[in-house]
């Protein structure tokens, strides 16, 4: 399983403004069953990269190829799709909903899967008790801690079973317990088969990983 | 998933964002019942001015044609036979010259003109019925009544030459013969033509003024046509139908000028709410939402809202309407301009989410 390349970076090029370029002809393969860890200093373009590997935003030249095809410069809702069914993705700020309650944002990809609820809600819960965030019902992203946020957030990238699995700094808030819960899911999910990029500076998560990449 | 089931997540999900944000979903339903009601107010009260001022001048004194004859120019009461003939003619009555009569009762009392009157239409006046012997009978108004002294229409009054009638009932007097009070008339029939020294008719409409004047003064058969005189309200006619010509205009260009007014606003106003979420389109996109499901999302959410608004908007403007005594717009115009403000604020978030949209998700998320 490991030899699968799951998901590719060829000569990829990227710069918000195309005259200072963040990324240059960057290219690396991450296989099926691997957490492979991206460090860089601050302001680096980490999470760029992971930004332009997770379709949310169109290389200038290269390629992103998922098993083996081109997905960077498919149809927006071909995209779109994608994002939706193989994606799981941890923002940095986690990005939750600040109206909607913790159980909705976690749950709030199966409208764009177009997959029923009552199941997705089922396992939302369970990912919650396993992340040590089930909060009383309707609580908000307002009332929880950056550390919690950051575990809700990763109850949301987990949901649909994701091939592919990109955490910016899924670690970055939280003591070493929860450190050690978010690094066993991000394992347990590369043991289901999915390729796992994380972009941390917590060398205690990068020793766990199976690879490093410096940016 | 089955479409149905598809469509009803996106209700669902339009909903709970719409309750999610309760002051944008107010601000939402306020700023479209706002731009419904204020065009059915203006308008509504705009119909009922204008009926108000057309009603005022649209009396039968504005279509009236009035002949004075002297005494010897040789009118009598044949020419109402000749009117007969002539279209456009509401009433014709022919009055004949004035002579006194006071109460029986008291010799010497307050005088009072009578004239002899025929009209084949005399229950304008509130005559229904004619006494079998006409010129023995009389009809007073209560002005001259109250002149008389007989305010119950009971009696008797006398002329100068001693001959009496009986008091026979009240007068309605229309405004067009206000200007022959204090009035008492004796009806006569056409077997018992007289001199006519007034002869009024009323035409059908206000344009029809100028050519009944000419058909009737054809057919008069005056002797001496320079002892007749001919007054008209021709131009308060004319004028009536520039009056009403403008108010239609005026009431048509103040709708498009409110409508136009509040629809700038209620637009500023959803372009500036859909701005304020463009990080929420741009979370909603990286997650795996479609370009057209953000847009039916929205347009579901401000479809819904609007609705709410507009049919707040309406109620509010109806009750509004009625209890200022104002005459409701149709049932039809409450209905177009509630689906004209719906949308109005449909397409004013459409814009934004469509730009936004289409943006790069990642541009969207990290907005400032
Ligand atoms: N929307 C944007 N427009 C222009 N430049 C941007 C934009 N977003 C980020 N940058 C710039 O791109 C560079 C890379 O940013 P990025 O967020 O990828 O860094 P990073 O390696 O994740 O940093 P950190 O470790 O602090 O999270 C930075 O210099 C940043 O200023
Ligand atoms: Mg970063």
């Amino acid at each position: 399983m490991v030899d699968t390349i799951r998901l590719a970076a060829r000569d990829i090029t990227f710069g918000y403004v195309p005259t200072a370029p963040i990324l240059s002809d960057w290219s690396a393969d991450f296989h099926a069953g691997e957490v492979v860890a991206i460090t860089g200093p601050s302001g680096r373009g980490k999470s760029t990269l992971l930004y332009v590997l997770g379709l949310m935003l169109k290389p200038t030249a290269g390629q992103v190829q998922i098993d083996g095809t081109d997905a960077a410069h498919r149809r927006d809702a071909d995209r779109a799709g994608l994002r939706a069914h193989q994606y799981g993705f941890v923002f940095q700020d986690a990005a939750l909903d600040a109206t909607r309650t913790v159980l909705d944002n976690i749950i709030e990809t199966t409208l764009y899967r177009g997959t029923p609820r009552k199941p997705a809600i089922r396992r939302a819960h369970e990912l919650m008790d396993q992340f040590g965030v089930a909060l009383r019902a309707g609580a908000k992203p307002g009332q929880v801690s950056g550390g919690q946020a950051q575990r809700i957030a990763l109850c949301r990238a987990l949901l649909n079973d994701p091939q592919i699995l990109l955490a910016d700094e899924p670690t970055g808030n939280l003591d070493p317990a929860s450190s050690d819960l978010v690094v066993d899911a991000v394992h347990a999910q590369a043991h289901r088969g999915a390729a796992v990029i994380v972009v941390t500076h917590d060398p205690a998560l990068v020793a766990r990983c199976d690879r490093r990449l410096e940016l | 998933m089955s479409a149905l089931r598809r469509w009803a997540a996106v209700v669902r999900e339009a909903l709970a964002t719409a309750w999610a944000q309760p002051v944008a979903s107010v601000v939402t339903i306020v700023m479209v019942a706002g731009m419904c009601a204020t065009v059915l107010l203006t308008t509504g009260r705009t119909v009922g001015a204008e009926q108000a001022v057309l009603g005022s001048i649209d009396s039968e004194g504005t279509r009236s044609i009035i002949i004075r004859a002297d005494t010897d120019a040789g009118l009598d009461a044949t020419v109402l036979d000749r009117l007969a003939h002539i279209d456009g003619i509401q009433w014709a009555g022919a009055f004949g010259i004035a002579q006194d009569v006071t109460n029986l009762q008291f010799a010497g009392a307050t005088k009072v003109p009578m004239r002899l009157a025929w009209s084949s239409q005399l229950n304008h006046l509130g005559i229904t019925t004619l006494p079998p012997v006409s010129n023995a009978s009389i009809w007073a108004s209560p002005t001259a009544l109250a002149g008389l002294g007989m305010p119950d229409a009971v009696g008797a009054v006398v002329d100068d030459s001693g001959v009496d009638f009986a008091v026979t009932g009240s007068l309605t007097v229309p405004d067009f013969l206000a200007f022959l009070e204090p009035l008492v008339i004796a009806p006569q029939t056409e077997n018992t033509p007289g001199t006519v020294a007034v002869l009024i008719v009323i035409a059908d409409r206000p344009d029809l003024v100028a050519p009944v004047s000419d058909a009737v003064r054809s057919v008069l058969a005056v002797t001496d046509p320079a002892k007749v005189t001919l007054t008209t309200s021709e131009n308060l006619a004319a004028l009536r139908g520039l009056v009403e010509g403008q108010l239609d205009s005026f009431g048509r260009s103040l709708v498009v000028v409110v409508f136009a007014l509040t629809a700038v606003l209620v637009a500023a106003i959803l372009y500036g709410l859909v701005m304020l979420r463009r990080k929420d389109f741009g979370r909603r996109r990286a997650l795996g939402a479609s370009q057209a499901l953000i847009i039916s999302l929205l347009l579901t959410q401000t479809g819904a809202l609007a609705l709410v608004g507009a049919t707040i908007g309406s109620i509010a403007a109806s009750i509004g309407l009625t209890a200022s005594g104002d005459p409701l717009p149709g049932w039809d115009f409450v209905g177009a301009v509630a689906l004209l403000s719906t949308t109005i604020g449909v397409i004013a978030a459409l814009v934004p989410a469509l730009a936004a949209a289409r943006r790069d998700p990642l541009k969207e998320l990290r907005v400032p």
